[in-house]
């Protein structure tokens, strides 16, 4: 990377690190640490600009092009270019995916709050959530809205046009365009230090860290995929991360790309600080509510439970960074690891137990998952700080 | 267009529901609308004809399962019927066939006939169902 290009300061010392021994990625990287989402940011400036703008955005997300034939320029720009699909995407090769996915949603869902997410905290990331206090102030309903998109995606179709999962990948794009926006604008963004806030980098890195490190992750739970739908699950991921504004060249076909990615932008990301440490414990702490559990001696039982896996997943150095409590978790891990398996054995060997436990992981995902009647809003955030904002 | 189309076909003991297009977070509204008008509390089974469904997110699954589970409360049956494609898959993966009867036409007069009934799914034996139709 040319020394002429302004570089954030908080990257400077892990991209020289990182570029020792991967510099095309590290310069990559960096470069989006200083890109947003150009068209997205257009149309949710535009947005607020205009009385009918949020109108608008309901129109093209459900109607599509066909509903837009008088729309402003900015949202007929947007949606032309997110309806188009990827050579890539082959929506029947998807199935595979959603099988393994909905297999294996509980090791998933246990993978991505105790281990996935908090990694992607880990970065810069926890800056912007951080300062908004889209987590910390909501972290139960925010942690069921993720796990209702990660359902929705994995659903037959869900990717399809009209189906709810592309809606809500589009959705997320707008969100983070909005805070990106109100962020930017805010003395509390340090610019010079951090770049832009929910950058190009950090967008691509969490869909990376999403499909490929939460395959990884899930796999020391016990979860197994055939090839087959290890290629379909990160095609998924691929899309839905392309719908949130993933740049082309930040997108991730496979496991092993999306692991080098995640490495890449650990290596180039400056140490996790305290804003990473308190969203770390925010989500473990709010993970047994998302569940259902008010009683407080089931509740810390239960947050003592996820601390030691997560350490066990994410390693001793990162979860020590973090504050996790000292309380190492190897048992613990190989204990669902191994409850995983036989589960999975006795599925193979009993077909009506298989079906049993399908329904009843796909019923624990809903209740894990947020339904507002059912319905998906558009509604964007008003202002910075989620306490002052009423729920999107 | 995200759009449903519903038809209700009212029977002695018994109402069919055929859907026609989606049933996703945009539609979910429209469906429970339209099941609050028109399923009664005396009607012994519920058919969902699946024939014409041609996408369920899980939020229409959701509403599928809620309704089984109020009508359990009464005594009443859920069917789901004719589901093809990307649906019968969608129910496969959800574990629905555990939990509903699935069939692949609706009966004429929204009845299973009574060797049909069978052994009540898991649904049937949390709400205390027995096999007598």
């Amino acid at each position: 990377m040319s020394p002429a290009v302004f570089m954030p300061e908080a990257y400077r010392e892990g991209h020289a690190r990182t570029r020792a021994h991967a510099p095309e990625w590290a310069d990559r990287y960096v470069r989006h640490t200083q890109l947003g989402d150009p068209l997205a940011d257009a149309l949710v400036a535009w947005s607020r600009t205009d009385p009918q703008g949020p109108q608008w955005i309901q129109r093209g997300m459900d109607g599509g092009m066909a509903a837009l034939g008088d729309a402003p320029a900015e949202v007929k720009a947007f949606f032309a270019e997110t309806e188009v699909v990827p050579v890539w995407w082959q929506p029947h090769g998807a199935l595979p995916g959603c099988r393994g996915f909905h297999r294996h949603a509980e090791m998933f869902v246990a993978a991505f709050v105790g281990a996935v997410l908090i990694e992607g905290f880990s970065t810069l990331i926890s800056k912007s959530f951080s300062i908004t206090g889209r987590v910390m102030d909501n972290g139960v309903r925010r942690l069921k809205q993720n796990n209702r998109h990660l359902v929705e995606i994995f659903m037959p179709d869900g990717l399809q046009r009209q189906g709810d999962g592309w809606k809500l990948s589009v959705r997320i794009r707008l969100v983070h365009a909005r805070v990106r926006a109100l962020l930017s604008a805010s003395p509390e963004w340090e610019h010079g230090a951090w770049g832009v806030p929910l950058s190009s980098a950090h967008i691509g890195y969490a869909t990376a860290a999403f499909s490929g490190l939460l395959i990884k992750r899930a796999e020391s739970l016990g979860v197994r995929l055939s090839p087959e739908e290890r290629a379909s699950f990160m095609m998924i991921w691929r899309y839905s991360g392309h719908l949130m504004g993933v740049a082309p060249e930040l997108q991730c076909a496979t496991v092993e790309e999306a692991l080098a990615l995640q490495a890449v932008g650990v290596g180039c990301e400056p140490e996790p600080g305290l804003e990473s440490s308190q969203m770390a414990h925010c989500l473990i702490n709010a993970a047994p509510i998302v569940s259902g559990i008010t009683d407080v001696r089931a509740h810390r039982k239960l947050v003592r439970k996820v601390f030691r896996v997560s350490r066990a997943l994410i390693g001793d150095e990162l979860a020590d960074k973090l504050n996790y409590p000292p309380h190492a978790g190897g048992w613990a891990l190989a204990a669902l690891r191994t409850g995983h398996r036989v589960d999975q054995w006795l599925q193979a060997a009993v077909p009506s137990l298989a079906r049993r436990r399908s329904a009843s992981q796909f019923q624990l995902m809903l209740q894990l998952s947020h339904y507002d009647a059912g319905r998906i809003g558009y509604g964007l955030p008003q202002v910075l700080h989620a306490e002052n904002d009423p729920p999107a | 267009m995200s759009a449903l189309q519903l038809e209700f076909l009212r029977h002695a003991q018994a109402v069919t529901v055929v859907l026609r297009g989606s049933l996703d977070g945009t539609t979910v509204p429209a469906f429970n609308e339209g099941v609050a008008q028109h399923v009664r509390p005396s009607d012994a089974h519920i058919v969902l004809d699946c024939r014409g469904l041609t996408f369920i997110s899980s939020a229409g699954l959701r509403e599928f399962l809620i309704l089984a589970k109020q009508v359990a409360k009464l005594k009443s049956k859920v069917i789901l019927a004719g589901a093809q494609g990307s649906v019968a898959f969608a129910l496969e993966i959800a574990g629905f066939n555990a939990l509903f009867r699935l069939v692949e036409t609706p009966p004429k007069d929204g009845l299973l006939a009574a060797e049909d009934t069978g052994r009540p799914g898991l649904l049937g034996r949390m709400f205390g169902k027995t096999g007598a139709p």
